[in-house]
């Protein structure tokens, strides 16, 4: 659905909503609406060459498995070619990486590169040498996990169930019971 | 929609911003069949195009990141993309400054509807006590109305715009006229048991949020997202409630993308007409009126009292006292996060309902002697399964590092395990904190900018202790451990920086005597019997309540008086 079409639904509700009588039905078809519309088509970095893209998106992966169903590399190359500062960060950050494996950290063996991560995913390991490793993958790791719990596969798998119209707010008892089994007051 | 007026014509109102104030005043001028000029500074605005409502991030390439200036540390978005186009920390071309050694942040709206578009949509009633500070304490002043000359517009403005709530019976959060509040959520369940235990209260939020259709508005569908603009208007907003409905009468003309230069005034002290920038065309022009009712914003108010130096007013017109810009103050700030081990694993659940809190924690020692700290504060209480975002995993990635399967299951056992809790808390005006015009910068239109002068006291400091104190204590008697402090704008010591809560009042302070206020009891100049104010600048102190509800109700019983003393042919 286009972003035109899109608009001309909502502003019909708006407008709806503005005379006087607003279907309860018309605002969740809305929701129903935006929530299926998708975006298509086969993504071209705008930033990364060939083999720039593909240690993105390893490392995107390693990162947060299923990072590709979010589309977590096409989220960095978007951002980063709006930003030169965030694009030099990450290409700067794959050199780091590819200068510590054999020249291409895409290539190396699983272990190579899992090797590599546990030294540059904790700051407890910072030194003059790895600073910059840990450095760009607190930046990574930021931007991968925004952009896979930002896609429709993470907001799925974390749980969220909300964005949509409901005609009254219900809390479900058994999550209150739950939590108050659980709490200083059971 | 901009209509140039020509030169002859005069207006009989002129009202100059259209937040809650200059919407309240432009509905109910209308209303009573007067015809209303209205100038805003920015665009008008469609809430069909222009709120974001119901949007996944995915909608969006970027989710809601922008050109990632967060990942470097630096806001691109005053509240995030997705919020409502309400307004900015800094406009290009249109500064401000701060005394050396001072800060305070200005939030400023450049649209139709004002900050109301995005605003918390918290409406709570002053208490009665809250009009007569200096006589409860001996500090700052009392106002001169009392609550029961506001109560009855308290009534009017609260059954308009529709606001939830209960009736309570508490002295600090007087009751009124309510609609059907939404059930607590889990963890707000909790906070209440943790309250019961402690003896504080905390009882259903006051929210101008309507649950039942309402004067053709629909009913709250509870989808959360009430900052982002609310497209049914099911909250309240000045331009979806108060302006479109009174466009209808045909007795509102709206002049947007222009900003106010000036008051004229004449010899007798009188404004003649109201100088303003044709953003379109960056020309000066005039529009002649009869009456003129700012309604700026606070500090944007004083800004254009001060700018209109005249040899009658060389001090800016109605400032005769000095008192323009004086008597700036702001909510007091403080915020815990807290982490609940007892909502782990919890069910899940859609807990979006209203924007904002179910219930929140109103004041509760007034009447305790001998606290170290005057006034009080309540408390906003946040938490529960919200929709995943730009950041919104942060923490996680920062406290537990790592990667994989590991960091996944941190960030999904932590979801929805955080409660927030933010106190806003009285400030006593201080000598020390307030705003003149800058003696050399101007604005990309020429205007003479603000300067703001801001410290806090002792009496702010010793509050957030005791708010630090009171949020621990609510913390770990529900079982769970602080987690950090919460509010992104603050100073060292936790409390929020000056003008971060947003609540940014006082700047032409109303009283019975010419030489120490700006303003009658009906928010009209003692200078200039036809100059009103109606925004938060007349308030006398700034109660440990968010102002917009009060900021209608006055301006509601200020438009009764201008509409009268126009009939009466006294202005």
């Amino acid at each position: 659905m286009s972003d035109q079409s899109r608009r001309d639904l909502l502003r019909g509700a708006a407008a709806t909503a503005l005379v006087g009588s607003l279907d309860p039905l018309a605002a969740q078809h809305v929701h129903e609406t935006v929530a299926s519309q998708k975006a298509a088509g086969t993504y071209q970095p705008k930033v990364f060459t060939t083999a720039e893209w593909k240690t993105v998106q390893v490392l995107c992966e390693l990162i947060v498995p299923g990072a590709a169903s979010g589309n977590a590399a096409e989220f960095i190359d978007t951002i980063a070619s709006a930003n030169p500062a965030l694009a030099a960060a990450w290409t700067g950050g794959i050199a780091w990486l590819n200068a510590r494996a054999n020249g291409s950290f895409s290539n190396a063996a699983p272990a190579a590169q899992t090797q590599l991560l546990n030294q540059i995913a904790f700051r407890k390991n910072d030194s003059p040498e790895l600073a910059p490793g840990i450095g760009f993958f607190d930046l990574a790791r930021r931007m991968t996990v925004d952009a896979y719990y930002t896609s429709k596969a993470g907001i799925a798998e974390i749980g969220y169930q909300g964005n949509k119209g409901m005609s009254e707010f219900k809390v479900p008892e058994e999550a209150v019971a739950y939590v108050m089994r659980r709490s200083p007051f059971a | 929609m901009v209509q140039i007026q020509p030169r002859q014509t005069v207006a009989d109102v002129v009202v100059i911003g259209s937040g809650a104030g200059g919407g309240t005043v432009t509905r109910v001028l209308a209303g009573m069949g007067i015809n209303v000029t209205l100038i805003e500074a920015g665009p008008m605005v469609n809430p069909a195009r222009d709120y974001k409502e119901h949007m996944w991030p995915y909608q969006v390439p970027h989710r809601g990141a922008g050109t990632g200036l967060m990942y470097g540390g630096r806001e691109e978005y005053a509240f995030g993309y997705f919020l409502a186009p309400n307004g900015y920390w800094n406009i290009e071309g249109e500064p401000y400054t701060s005394a050396p050694g001072t800060e305070f942040r200005w939030f400023r709206s450049r649209i139709l509807g004002g900050r109301t578009n995005h605003y918390g949509r918290i409406s709570l009633r002053f208490a009665d006590y809250d009009f007569k500070p200096y006589s409860t304490d001996g500090l700052g002043d009392d106002w001169p109305i009392t609550y029961e000359d506001i109560s009855p517009y308290y009534d009017k403005a609260e059954e308009f715009i529709g606001v939830t709530g209960t009736k309570e019976g508490i002295r600090s959060a007087p009751d009124g006229v309510f609609q059907k509040p939404a059930a607590p959520r889990v963890h707000e369940r909790l906070v209440k048991q943790s309250c019961d235990k402690l003896g504080i209260p905390c009882i259903p939020s006051r929210m101008a949020i309507i649950t039942k259709n309402h004067n053709g508005r629909a009913a709250c569908h509870y989808c959360g997202q009430c900052g982002r603009g609310c497209i049914t208007a099911s909250n309240y907003s000045s331009s979806q409630v108060d302006i479109f409905p009174a466009m209808k009468t045909g007795r509102v003309t709206i002049m947007n993308d222009a900003m106010a230069r000036e008051l004229v005034t004449g010899a007798d002290g009188r404004v003649t007409a109201v100088s303003y920038i044709d953003k379109a065309t960056r020309t000066e022009k005039q529009i002649r009126c009869r009456t003129v009712v700012v309604a700026a914003s606070a500090c944007e108010t004083a800004r254009l009292l001060l700018n209109s130096k005249s040899a009658a007013s060389p001090n800016g017109v109605a400032n005769s006292s000095g008192v323009v810009g004086r008597y700036l103050t702001d909510s007091v700030g403080y915020g815990l996060t807290g982490y609940v081990p007892a909502l782990e694993g919890m069910p899940k659940y859609d807990s979006d309902g209203f924007g904002g809190m179910h219930v929140y924690i109103p004041w509760w020692e007034w009447a305790k002697k001998n606290k170290d700290f005057p006034r009080g504060y309540h408390v906003e209480i946040g938490g529960g399964f919200g929709m995943p975002g730009v950041g919104s995993f942060h923490r996680q990635c920062r406290q537990h590092e790592g990667y994989g399967a590991a960091l996944k299951q941190n960030i999904q056992s932590e979801y929805g395990c955080y409660i927030g809790l933010s106190g806003r808390g009285e400030m006593v005006p201080n000598a020390h904190s307030f705003c003149d015009i800058d003696p050399v910068v101007v604005d990309r239109f020429g205007i003479p900018v603000l300067r703001f002068h801001w410290r806090w006291s002792e009496y702010e400091h010793l509050q957030v202790k005791h708010m630090h104190n009171t949020f621990a204590q609510i913390i770990e008697t529900l079982g769970g451990r602080v987690a950090g402090l919460r509010n992104p704008e603050r100073e060292g010591s936790g409390i929020s920086a000056g003008g971060s809560i947003i609540h940014e009042l006082g700047t032409a302070r109303m009283g019975a005597d010419p030489k120490t206020s700006a303003l009658n009891k009906y928010c009209q100049a003692h200078d200039a019997k036809n100059l009103f104010v109606a925004d938060a600048a007349p308030f006398v102190s700034n109660p440990d309540k968010n102002p917009t509800l009060t900021i209608c109700a006055l301006a509601w019983r200020t438009a009764e008086y201008l509409a009268e003393e126009m009939r009466k042919g006294n202005v």
